[in-house]
């Protein structure tokens, strides 16, 4: 498990990290959203010591540079361009697998995972973004490490690689390790990940799984369709559910079909349509980080 | 300790200006230098000269001390620049092993090159004169004193290379710094210190080797060495507490 404690950082008067406390498990993905600004790479780089701030991060209780072989603990990628444009795709992971102690035949192994093989002998400086993270990700498993800590790793990808990170970042995560992704990409994420941490100017905005961020969304709702309305309504209120008048019937929140049907049913009431509407990632993310925007466009384009 | 000494081998042997600048220096150094100019168009008062061969080999490595320093220069300020200073130091448990790491490779890296020219020069410099039937008198050449302090001068300016792009970290500004202190800002501060101005970091280590002011090798290196350790020290405190970008 990583344990991430009180991680804060300042730049001059700006807080960039404010007191972040979280885990993130083994056997799941944890994606970390924010806009842009929040303070997401910034964590990621408190977290494996690369900037210095105040807080702790502990991996199986113990710090990163308290390994032996800390390449061997966790992989990182958190910038897709971070190689020489010169050297080759197979030098630079060669150079990886050296500092790591990795024997050198994983390199192939890695680069045939992430289908780099027949560019290994390429310079990547003329990789396309897609490919550049591809590289990244070699580099991040190559000394297969328990936990994955990956800044982006969708971005540049087509939607062929965007389906194979998907599905190999579960299955790395299913084989028992943890891994921390951050994303842009809502609707992968909400694909992906089974936790997520949400910050918004350096604050925890939420912790918790996907499934209850977004069943907790105020766009999470309950349709229903009666000819007897009023009646309806009058339940609700009686019941303490708040909900919405729609043209064609009510807007239910904070409860499920299951609860609708059976306040229906006992005051025997037709029910000629009840659906669940569930908030999408997205519309959950929004709605909770509408204050923590850094920079955002004003609404209508004016 | 030895992971990331043999990774910086590699990555200082799997980049492409580093045999371009052995490449320019074999050509510049050996070819130009030492088997042109020293050699096939030696003067006839340079033949006359019995140190005209280790005065050859003084100015030869120092040259070959002040580009060699570019590598080092590259090899430090390329990790920010291309950002993989985020591998080297999450590869380590220390950063002080990873610039340990890399400042005895460049060490090694300096003293290669200092033997190896050392070594070509005087047979370069006997080619090119038999080349135009010239010879020498014979020769007066205290190797020992020679190589340790060419080396030393040669070392002292690669160090003070890494120094700078660790300081810096941008590759650019790194590079001008290389060559604006030794050459202009060197230069404005003698105005000042007059005689004293030999002391100045790169023209004390340049005085190891070359003796100018007539200060004894070992007086200069130790100057030298008191500025590579003190700015070792800074650096070194640096390199820790300061964020990896």
């Amino acid at each position: 498990m990583i344990t991430a404690s009180h991680l804060s950082k300042s730049y001059r008067k700006k807080r960039a990290v404010d007191d972040l406390t979280f885990t993130v498990q083994e056997g799941k993905v944890t994606g970390f959203l924010g806009p842009n600004g929040a303070g997401k790479s910034t964590t990621m780089r408190l977290m494996l010591g690369l900037d210095n701030g105040s807080g702790s991060t502990l991996f199986d209780g113990k710090k990163l540079h308290e390994y032996a072989r800390p390449s061997q603990v966790v992989g990182i990628l958190l910038e897709a361009k971070a190689f020489h444009p010169t050297r080759t795709a197979h030098n630079h992971l060669r150079i990886l697998a050296t500092a790591g102690g990795v024997e050198k035949s994983r390199v192939d192994e890695v680069l045939e995972i992430v289908g780099l093989s027949d560019v290994a002998k390429k310079r990547p400086g003329k990789f396309s973004l897609g490919m550049s993270q591809r590289l990244g990700i070699a580099a991040a498993i190559l000394g297969k490490p328990k936990y994955l800590i990956l800044d982006e790793p969708a971005n540049g990808l087509d939607p062929e690689g965007i389906a194979w990170l998907r599905e190999f970042l579960k299955k790395y995560a299913d084989e028992g390790n943890a891994v921390f992704v951050s994303s842009h990409l809502l609707s992968e994420m909400s694909q992906m990940a089974d936790d997520v941490i949400v910050i918004g100017k350096g604050k925890m905005i939420a912790n918790t799984s996907v499934k209850k961020l977004i069943s907790g969304s105020s766009h999470s709702s309950i349709f229903v369709r009666t000819p007897s309305l009023a009646k309806l309504e009058k339940l609700l209120s009686i019941k303490s559910v708040s909900y919405e008048k729609l043209d064609a019937g009510l807007k239910v929140l904070n409860t499920s079909t299951d609860e609708v049907g059976k306040l229906a049913f006992s005051a025997g009431l037709p029910i000629l349509e009840l659906t669940n509407h569930e908030a999408s990632l997205e519309e959950a993310f929004l709605e909770l980080t509408a204050d923590s925007q850094e920079y955002s466009t004003k609404k209508g384009g004016k | 300790m030895w992971a990331s000494i043999k990774s910086e081998y590699r990555k200082l042997l799997t980049i492409r200006s580093t045999y371009v600048i052995f490449a320019f220096l074999l050509v510049f150094i050996g070819g130009f230098f030492a088997f042109y100019a020293q050699g096939t168009k030696a003067s006839a008062l340079d033949a006359a000269s019995a140190d005209s061969i280790a005065q050859a080999i003084v100015n030869g490595t120092s040259i070959v001390g002040a580009i060699a320093g570019i590598i080092g220069l590259l090899m430090v300020s390329h990790e920010y620049r291309y950002n993989t200073i985020m591998y080297t130091l999450t590869a380590s448990n220390s950063r002080a092993k990873s610039l340990f790491a890399k400042i005895f490779v460049l060490t090694t890296v300096s003293a290669f090159l200092t033997l190896l020219f050392v070594a070509i020069i005087p047979p370069l410099i006997h080619a090119g004169m038999s080349v135009s039937h010239h010879t020498t008198v014979p020769q007066v050449i205290y190797y020992k004193d020679l190589i340790w302090q060419c080396m030393l001068s040669a070392w002292a300016n690669m160090m003070y290379a890494v120094l700078l792009s660790i300081f810096i970290r941008h590759q650019v500004g790194a590079v001008a710094a290389y060559f604006v202190i030794p050459t202009t800002v060197e230069n404005l501060l003698g105005i000042l210190l007059k005689d004293n101005a030999v002391y100045l970091p790169f023209s004390i280590a340049g005085a190891i080797s070359s003796h100018a002011n007539d200060i004894p090798p070992s007086r200069a290196a130790l100057v030298a060495l008191a500025y590579i350790v003190g700015g070792s020290i800074i650096a070194f405190i640096t390199f820790k507490k300061r964020d990896a970008n």
